[in-house]
C-alpha cells in the first residue's frame, strides 16, 4: 500500500512538472532545448548561467518559470555601477519608538529565483558578492548571517564576452554555475509564432501556477534518489577528467564539474520520467555542464574550436 | 522482511533468473556446436581411418569393475570403438571451449544485449540491488524492470542463424557418417601386415569385408583342357610307391591364359605329438606290437598292426 501511495506521489508530481513545462511553453516559444535545463537546473538545485544575444526572450523565460513554479522572483539589473549591498542588502538607520537602531535591509538576492539580468555587466566586485551569496546561500552584514530562501536559485544571463562594456565572470565563479545555456536565435516559424504571439490580444499571456515550492523540495529529494548505473556514473566522471588531459584543453573541469553532471542527469531523467538515469542524459548535459568550466588552449581557439566542439570529440 | 527488502529480494531473484536462463541458452548452444564437432572428429576419423589408432579401445577394469558391480553383473571385457573414443573426447573438448567462450562475458550483460529495451534499466537496478539501495525511485525501477523482464525473453541468446546451420551441418555429417559406416569410406588404405603370402597365418577378424574389394574384379576365364589322372593308394602307409608321378605345380599352368590356375606346394600340416605321460606304458606296447609281428607274419601282410587310425582309406 505504501509502494502504490509513493508510485501515486512521484507519478503526480512528474505530472506537474511536465504541466509547468508546458505553462511556460504557452510563453515561450521554442526554445525547448533551455527551457528543460533551466527545469533540470531548478531540480538539481543549481544554478544556470544563460548566454545570448539581447532580444532573444532570457528574462521573459526565467520570469515565467517564477510565476508558473510559486517562487519568490525577484530581478536585478546589473550595471557598471551596481554595487553589492545593492544585491545582498545593506544596514540602515531607522527611527522606532526606542530611538535610531541599524535594521538589515534585504536586497533582491532574498527570493526564491533571482534573475542577474546581464551579470557580466556588473564589476568584478559585486559579481563576486552575488556569486558567494549563490554558493553559501547566505549573506553575511553587519556581524550577522541571514540565511537565503530555500529553495533558491540564481538564474543569470550575460551576453557576449565580446560585447562592450562587459566584465568577463572569472572562471573560478563560472565553475558555480551548474548550468550554461546558450540562447539561439530562434526558427523562422518559431520567430513568427513569437510575432503572432506578442502583437496581438493582449501584450503577456496568462500563465497559470503548476508547481508549488513544497513540490520543488520534494522533487529535489527524488532526484537524488534516482539510481544510476555505476558504468555510466563512472563515465561521467571520466568525461570530467578528460577534460584536464585534453590536448585542445589548457584548465580542465573540476570535480564539481563531475558532481553537477551526475545530479543534473538525474534530474533530466528525473524530469523525463524515467525511474534511472540514461547515457543518453549524461551525453544531453555535458556541454551545458562543461563549456564554462573549460578553458580552450590558444591553439585550438585559433583553429575556430568552440568549448562544445572539444566537449564533443571527447564525448566519441 | 520488509517491504523494502522485498523489492530487493524480488529484484535479486530476477537477476538470478535471468543468469540461470543465460546459462542454459550457452550451454544448449555448446552441446549442439559440440555434437557437431563430435560427428565431424568422427567422420574424418573414419576416412581417414589412421594407423595410429586402434580399432578398439579395451575400458580399463577399474572403470567395468566398479560398474559391472552396480549393474550386479559381471560385464567382462568391455572394448569401446577408437574413432568414436577419440571423436568423444574432441567433442567433449569442443563442448568445455564452447562454454568457456560463452560464459567469459557476463551472463546478465549478455540477456541485456539481446533485450535493448531493458538493458540500461536492468543494469542500473542491478547496481541498485548491490549498493542496497531502498529509496522511493529505487523501488520504482525494481517494479518497472520486473514488469519489463515478463516481457522480455532469453530467447534471444540463441542465435537462430547459427543454431540452424550448425543443425544442417550435423544432419550432414550424420547422413555422411552413416554412408562412411555401410560403404567404408577410406581415403587411405590401412597399411596391411606382413603375411609372406602364407595363408594360415591367423589374423584378426575386423569385421566384414567388402567382397569386392576382397577378391577383385571380376574377369572371365577359359576353362582347362590338360586332363591329369591321379590315383591314391587305397591301402595303408609303410609301403613305397612304385612310379613317380607328376602333379601341376607353380610352373604349369593347368588352364590356359590363367594366372591364378597354378596350385602352390605347402608343407602338410600335422598335429602336434600328444604328450605322452606314460613312458612305461609306451615302451610295454611297443613291445607286444613287435612280438605280435614277429607271430603273424605267416598269416599277415603287416598291414594288421596299423590299427590305431588308419583304417585303409
Amino acid at each position: 500500500m505504501q509502494d502504490e501511495s509513493d508510485t501515486d506521489d512521484v507519478d503526480a508530481l512528474q505530472a506537474k512538472l511536465a504541466a509547468a513545462r508546458e505553462e511556460v511553453g504557452e510563453r515561450i516559444v521554442g526554445q525547448d532545448e533551455v527551457l528543460e535545463g533551466l527545469f533540470v537546473c531548478i531540480l538539481a538545485d543549481g544554478n544556470a548561467l544563460l548566454e545570448s544575444n539581447p532580444g532573444l526572450g532570457k528574462t521573459t523565460m526565467v520570469r515565467t518559470l517564477a510565476e508558473v513554479t510559486d517562487l519568490a522572483f525577484s530581478r536585478v539589473q546589473n550595471t557598471p555601477d551596481l554595487m553589492p549591498s545593492d544585491i545582498t542588502g545593506t544596514e540602515i538607520i531607522r527611527e522606532t519608538d526606542d530611538g535610531r537602531e541599524f535594521v538589515f535591509e534585504k536586497g533582491p538576492i532574498f527570493a526564491n529565483v533571482v534573475l542577474a539580468d546581464e551579470i557580466n555587466r556588473a564589476t568584478p566586485k559585486t559579481q563576486a558578492a552575488l556569486l558567494e551569496a549563490m554558493q553559501e546561500r547566505q549573506v553575511t552584514a553587519g556581524g550577522e548571517t541571514y540565511a537565503l530562501p530555500d529553495p533558491f536559485f540564481v538564474l543569470a544571463t550575460q551576453n557576449p564576452i565580446d560585447q562592450g562594456g562587459t566584465y568577463a565572470l572569472p572562471e573560478a565563479q563560472t565553475d558555480r554555475f551548474m548550468f550554461k545555456l546558450l540562447v539561439d536565435y530562434p526558427e523562422a516559424d518559431e520567430e513568427r509564432d513569437i510575432v503572432d504571439l506578442y502583437t496581438t490580444g493582449s501584450q503577456q499571456v496568462p500563465v497559470e501556477r503548476a508547481l508549488t515550492r513544497e513540490e520543488i523540495r520534494e522533487a529535489q529529494e527524488l532526484v537524488r534518489e534516482v539510481p544510476i548505473a555505476e558504468d555510466l556514473r563512472d563515465r561521467a566522471i571520466e568525461l570530467v577528467r578528460r577534460t584536464r588531459e585534453a590536448e585542445a584543453v589548457e584548465f580542465g573541469a573540476s570535480p564539481r564539474a563531475s558532481m553537477a553532471l551526475v545530479v543534473a542527469a538525474k534530474a533530466r531523467a528525473f524530469l523525463r520520467g524515467r525511474n534511472h538515469v540514461s547515457e543518453e542524459d549524461v551525453e544531453a548535459l555535458a556541454a551545458p555542464v562543461l563549456r564554462h568550466r573549460i578553458i580552450l588552449d590558444f591553439r585550438a581557439e585559433r583553429d575556430g574550436q568552440t568549448p562544445d566542439d572539444v566537449i564533443a570529440d571527447l564525448l566519441e | 522482511m520488509t517491504d523494502d527488502a522485498d523489492h530487493r529480494a524480488r529484484m535479486d531473484a530476477a537477476i538470478g533468473a535471468i543468469r540461470r536462463e543465460a546459462w542454459k541458452a550457452a550451454v544448449t548452444a555448446a552441446v549442439v556446436e559440440a555434437a557437431a564437432v563430435f560427428l565431424g572428429a568422427n567422420l574424418a576419423l573414419a576416412a581417414v581411418d589412421p594407423s595410429w589408432l586402434p580399432d578398439r579401445l579395451r575400458v580399463p577394469t577399474s572403470v567395468t569393475d566398479p560398474v559391472g558391480s552396480a549393474l550386479g553383473r559381471d560385464l567382462g571385457t568391455v572394448a569401446v570403438p577408437g574413432s568414436a573414443t577419440v571423436a568423444t573426447a574432441v567433442g567433449a573438448v569442443a563442448l568445455a571451449v564452447a562454454v568457456w567462450l560463452r560464459l567469459r562475458e557476463p551472463l546478465v550483460e549478455q540477456f541485456e544485449a539481446v533485450n535493448p529495451a531493458v538493458a540500461e534499466k536492468l543494469r542500473t537496478a542491478r547496481d541498485a540491488v548491490e549498493a542496497d539501495a531502498d529509496s522511493r525511485m529505487a523501488r520504482r525501477l525494481y517494479d518497472e524492470v520486473l514488469a519489463d523482464l515478463r516481457e522480455s525473453s532469453a530467447v534471444g541468446l540463441l542465435n537462430g542463424a547459427r543454431l540452424g546451420a550448425v543443425a544442417v551441418v550435423i544432419a550432414t555429417l550424420s547422413l555422411a557418417t552413416v554412408q562412411v559406416a555401410v560403404v567404408d569410406l577410406a581415403l587411405f588404405d590401412r597399411p596391411q601386415p606382413e603375411t609372406n603370402g602364407s595363408a594360415d597365418e591367423p589374423t584378426n577378424y575386423t569385421g566384414l569385408l567388402d567382397g569386392d574389394r576382397v577378391l577383385g574384379d571380376r574377369e572371365e576365364v577359359s576353362a582347362g583342357d590338360d586332363n591329369q589322372t591321379a590315383e591314391i593308394e587305397s591301402s595303408g602307409g609303410g609301403r613305397d610307391v612304385e612310379e613317380d608321378r607328376t602333379f601341376p605345380d607353380r610352373g604349369s599352368s593347368g588352364a590356359d591364359g590363367g594366372d591364378s590356375g597354378g596350385v602352390d606346394s605347402q608343407q602338410a600340416a600335422f598335429a602336434a605329438p600328444e604328450q605322452v605321460e606314460d613312458a612305461d606304458l609306451v615302451r610295454e606296447y611297443n613291445r607286444r606290437i613287435r612280438d605280435g609281428s614277429d607271430g603273424a607274419s605267416g598269416d599277415d601282410d603287416g598291414s594288421g598292426g596299423n590299427d590305431d587310425g588308419d583304417d585303409g582309406s
